[in-house]
């Protein structure tokens, strides 16, 4: 949305400037010799069709210049004691590994976290929530506490209440209309009274839930008031073709996962996301923010709302 | 009363008076000028032949007052670069004595860095330095732009922020702690393109001077340095035109008489031509609209009344402009920004001994960055805007005291950076509301005398800043009308500095100094943007303070030829700010909300080496220094070097006169690399590698070095032509060395395949660039 524009400013002058006059050289970075961390990504939903709560569990590794399969499998931690509680309850979630699962059940989850079951290399192992013990509650707050390799890691977040998208709708092509192609505007009414923070995803067709590269905003631009605002299609960054940036293709069939989260896990995709554009001369490094004690990564509550649609013809 | 008792006290009184009161005193004063051109001369020595101890200098006006006892004197006055002149005076009453001096005509008084030849050792000041115009050209420029605050980073203890920017940080202080005023006005962003050359048209100014030491109590606000420029005044006998054509832009400046001998004017200006140029291709392509160009316009007007009055005008208008249209996609974007400033000066004077200067100065600084594309539209500027009203008085009640005195006040306005927007008919944007803040300061300084051997200034700045209305207290609710204080600030800075004269050529000086910063621009880059924004200190924000201890050894050898110095200095700093770890500017928050606040110290060594006569002319100077921060919210206080700390800084710079034709100009720099935060080690999220961070600042760039040469070319002239041109030839980074600009990672992961790949990149802007400019002058 709005914020979206001072990445804008960013990439236009950074490209107009050190494009022309650029000379880039690849250079062996210092390191330094620091103990690993465990990294934690964990996600708890509510909603529409929520998905069962699970963590990611991985150690970070030092910087490096070629990894292989091996060493990526390598980084998932095995065996650690996992647990979500609320409202008195704990769940301890068992690890599950992708080539443990039957081929049909392996895609079916393979999917579900993001990822292309034909041609996945690795062995991606979760803590899922199988059981279904961990029920997702608009307004309710998660724990999480981790057990691995000696180490304790904790954590808290809260699924918001649900602020739904009012309506979207697809128009044509700012500009010179191109016929193909449409452009995604969806309205969504930000109370006034909260700070509210959203992130979208979008799927096309037979794809994943891609948050695309500028997927979070909070309200602050618009607290309280009725706002029309474009989705970009993930398919492109700002660097590609800037004409067809963001554009859906007629006739594909569309999915938008639209969420609320709270203001840590906010915290955690911004700097993420903006960690991704930094380190040009108009930014210093960005530190990627945690809300995992004694760790690194993300424990966050989403509220979901899915929407489908087909890009309709001209 | 009886009779004796009387004439005993009478008689005391008459003794006591004999010895308070100085024996029959009389004072010459006036100006010291160009004789050609009119300009006044700052800095000029006027003393007495016999007892040079006995001796004035002229202020920033061309002022001079010199009270000595009755009776006949051979007075000289001296500027470097033009003959001296010699006066005999029969002194009973005050007089008035103006002198016009003529330009040395041999090449062997033409210098790198014109100062009084033994200035260095016999004046008070610690760390001051001029830079008269004339040996700023000399020098190589990038891309042939004659830049005065890039000489300035050739000085030791005077940082560049880096390849390219014109920020720079003197003895450890951020960029917003150095005082940059243009003919009194503050300047507040000095860059144009981002930062890569300065705002200063060196056609349009006279002198430059740079104060890093000991700062007289006249000058405030700031905590590292005062860079004093003056705009030229204007020929006031004839008319004279000066210009030049070079790669980026061109120059005309253009001064005269308005009436002969009283009143001049000076219209000095500057502009990018390249993409204007381009204009017809581009408005026939896709990108129609698109054009960058800045500009910069110097004007000044003076009129002199009488002896005692005279009022000056000058003013600066300066923008950059960036505008980019993609009509196809209908996309349109535009970023002007850029400077304001007005002055109106009166000089006048009340006696022979009282100077009184007032000045009111309007200056404002824009930036606005706003594009659109089909139904969004998106707008975000900022900006800061003063009024400000000074008065200043020098007093010379005698030549062993030169008293200043003066009180100011500024009005300044901030505007935040505002966000609006629209998406259709719905308006969108931040809800910031513009500060106010009113500085004050009254100060008083004395240059004392005492003996042959000391000089003491001593001097004491009360200075006050107040928050103020309308606004509205985020603490708890209050609401401020307009100019009613919301917090107030105030503190006491005294200055004091000593000069001990061990030998004629040799002299040991020492300064404290203390200093009150209220206004702050705090940056998340490593270069300054114009994106950056000044805020006032609040209830959140308080004022930074400075206290700075430097003592200096200065010896000049072979007749005042060859001068050295060796300074050292200590800085503590408090209240400095920076922003919080994992800060993001998302444009929706008031920035203050995400400082974090510390303290900072730096400290160094100074060593200088200057030959200042014959044709081969230069100096050396290496800096050795640290410049640390500890902020409690960031890594727990651990003091960590700032980006701009170097720890060997090395310049030489040289200029060599062939003969009448040809001269040479090489410069070479050296600094230790720029402190960078290294890559800790990289960790999954979802199917991307994300990079974790050591120790802020923990590691170094490569260090940094540079060689330039220019070559200036003067085709013979007749005598009778008034038109004469010159070419310049400058090579910027002749050896092509790959300074970094930045540097960044990219990773790429392939979760599927599960392989990835991490690599690590520097960039750099500047090769090696020749370029050409051709200057002329009729007069």
């Amino acid at each position: 949305m709005a914020r979206r524009s001072n990445k804008w400013i960013i990439w236009l002058i950074g490209l107009v400037v050190i494009s022309g006059m650029g000379c880039e050289e690849e250079y062996i970075p210092d390191t330094i010799d620091s103990p690993t961390k465990l990294v934690v990504e964990g996600y708890v939903e509510a909603g529409d069709q929520p998905m069962p709560a699970y963590v990611i569990l991985t150690r970070s590794r030092s910087f490096f210049q070629k990894l292989n399969p091996g060493d990526l499998e390598g980084s998932y931690v095995h065996n650690a004691l996992v647990q979500v509680s609320y409202d008195g309850i704990t769940a301890t979630l068992p690890e599950i590994c992708l080539n443990e699962l039957d081929t049909t059940l392996r895609e079916v989850v393979a999917r579900e976290f993001g990822f292309d079951p034909d041609s996945l290399q690795i062995n991606i192992c979760v803590y899922v929530d199988l059981s279904g013990q961990v029920v997702g509650q608009f307004g309710k707050q998660y724990q999480l506490h981790v057990e691995a390799e000696g180490e304790v890691l904790e954590a808290t977040t809260t699924i918001p209440e649900l602020v739904p998208l009012d309506s979207f709708r697809f128009e044509p092509t700012p500009g010179t209309p191109i016929d193909s192609l449409a452009q995604l505007i969806a309205t969504v009414s930000d109370p006034a009274d909260e700070t509210n923070y959203y992130r979208q995803f979008i799927r096309i067709n037979d794809g994943i839930y891609d948050p695309g590269f500028a997927s979070v905003s909070d309200d602050a631009l618009f607290n309280g008031k009725s706002l029309d605002f474009r989705i970009n299609s993930p398919e492109d960054t700002p660097d590609d073709d800037p004409e067809v940036f963001g554009l859906f293709h007629r006739g594909d069939t569309i999915s938008i996962k639209w969420t609320n989260i709270d203001a840590e896990h906010f915290k955690f995709w911004n700097t993420f996301e903006s960690s991704r554009n930094s380190g040009g001369p108009f930014s210093s490094y960005v530190r990627v923010s945690t809300n995992i004690q004694g760790g690194l990564g993300v424990w966050g509550g989403y509220a979901v709302a899915y929407y489908d649609a087909i890009v309709p013809e001209k | 009363m009886n009779t004796s008792r009387l004439t005993l006290i009478i008689g005391c009184c008459l003794i006591l008076m004999a010895a308070i009161l100085p024996a029959q005193n009389a004072t010459i004063s006036g100006y010291v000028k160009d004789a050609n051109s009119g300009e006044t001369l700052i800095g000029a020595n006027v003393y007495n032949q016999a007892d040079p101890g006995q001796g004035t200098s002229t202020n920033a006006y061309g002022f001079y007052s010199l009270t000595l006892p009755a009776g006949d004197y051979t007075l000289v006055f001296s500027y470097l670069g033009y003959r001296d002149q010699q006066t005999s005076i029969h002194l009973q009453a005050n007089q008035s004595v103006n002198i016009n001096l003529n330009e040395g005509v041999s090449m062997e008084e033409v210098v790198v860095v014109a100062e009084q030849r033994d200035r260095n050792v016999t004046s008070t000041e610690l760390g001051k330095i001029d830079l008269p115009i004339e040996n700023i050209k000399l020098l190589p420029a990038v891309f042939g732009e004659v830049d005065i605050l890039k000489t300035l980073q050739l000085l030791p203890g005077v940082m560049s922020s880096g390849e390219g920017s014109s920020g720079f940080y003197v003895r450890g202080g951020g960029a917003d702690q150095n005082l940059i005023l243009l003919d009194e006005a503050p300047v507040y962003n000095t860059g144009h393109l981002l930062g890569f050359f300065s705002v200063f048209n060196a056609d349009a100014i006279k002198n430059t001077t740079l104060i890093k030491g000991d700062m007289p109590a006249q000058y405030g606000g700031r905590l590292s340095s005062v860079v004093d420029v003056q705009m030229k005044e204007g020929n006031n006998q004839k008319y004279a035109v000066d210009g030049g054509i070079g790669l980026i832009a061109s120059r005309l400046t253009i001064q005269g008489p308005v009436v002969k001998e009283k009143s001049s004017f000076m219209v000095s200006a500057r502009r990018t031509y390249a993409l204007d140029l381009a204009q017809p291709l581009i408005r026939k392509s896709n990108f129609a609209g698109t054009n960058y160009y800045f500009y910069d316009l110097n004007t000044k007007l003076n009129y002199q009344f009488s002896q005692k009055d005279r009022l000056y005008l000058s003013g600066y208008f300066g923008r950059d402009v960036f505008a980019f249209n993609s009509n196809q996609s209908d996309f349109n974007l535009r970023m002007p920004y850029g400077n304001a400033t007005a002055t109106l000066r009166w000089n006048h004077l009340f006696n022979d001994r009282l100077f009184m200067n007032t000045s009111v100065i309007y200056n404002d600084y824009d930036f606005s960055f706003s594009g659109g594309q089909d139904l969004f539209q998106f707008k975000l500027f900022s900006g800061v805007r003063d009024w400000n009203t000074k008065l200043d008085f020098d007093y010379y009640p005698n030549y062993r005291h030169a008293i200043r005195f003066g009180i100011n006040a500024i009005h300044h306005r901030f505007v935040p950076n505002v966000v609006q927007g629209s998406s259709g008919d719905v308006t969108f944007g931040s809800d910031f509301t513009d500060k106010y803040g009113v500085e004050t300061a009254a100060y008083i300084q004395d240059e004392i005398k005492l003996g042959s051997k000391f000089n003491v200034q001593l001097g004491m700045r009360y200075s006050r800043f107040s928050q103020v209305g309308p606004y509205t207290s985020k603490l708890n609710g209050s609401e401020y009308g307009a100019w009613s204080p919301v917090t107030t600030y105030d503190g006491w800075e005294p200055r004091a500095a000593l000069r001990w004269q061990l030998r004629p050529s040799a002299s040991l000086k020492a300064a404290v100094t203390f200093t009150n910063q209220y206004i702050h621009l705090v940056s998340n880059s490593a270069s300054t943007l114009p994106t950056d924004v000044w805020v006032p200190s609040t209830e959140v924000v308080k004022p930074q303070q400075g206290i700075q201890y430097a003592l200096g050894v200065f010896k000049n050898w072979k007749d005042n030829s060859l001068e050295t110095s060796v300074e050292v200095y200590f800085r503590d700093l408090a209240n400095q700010i920076d922003y919080r770890d994992s800060y993001v500017n998302n444009l929706s928050n008031d920035v203050e909300d995400d400082f974090v606040f510390g303290v900072g110290r730096a400290y160094g060594a100074e060593f200088f080496l200057r030959k200042s006569k014959g044709d081969l002319n230069g100096w050396i100077g290496y800096t050795i220094s640290r410049s640390e921060r500890s902020f409690s919210a960031i890594e727990e206080g651990r003091w960590y070097p700032t980006t701009f700390d170097r720890t060997h800084d090395v310049s030489v710079v040289a200029n060599y006169r062939l003969n009448d034709r040809w001269s040479f100009g090489g410069v070479v720099v050296y600094g230790t690399g720029r402190a960078y935060t290294p890559v800790n080690g990289v960790y999954l999220i979802g199917q991307d590698l994300v990079t974790e961070y050591g120790p802020r600042n923990s590691s170094r760039l490569e260090p940094y070095h540079r060689l330039d040469i220019s070559a200036t070319y003067v085709p013979a002239k007749s005598a009778q032509k008034r038109f004469q041109g010159s070419w310049t030839f400058s090579v910027y980074n002749v050896y092509n060395h790959r300074n970094p600009y930045f540097t960044y990672t990219n990773i790429d992961t392939n979760l599927a395949t599960g392989e990835a790949q991490a690599k690590a990149y520097k960039v750099s802007i500047f090769p090696v660039i020749p370029s050409v400019t051709w200057n002329f002058k009729w007069k």
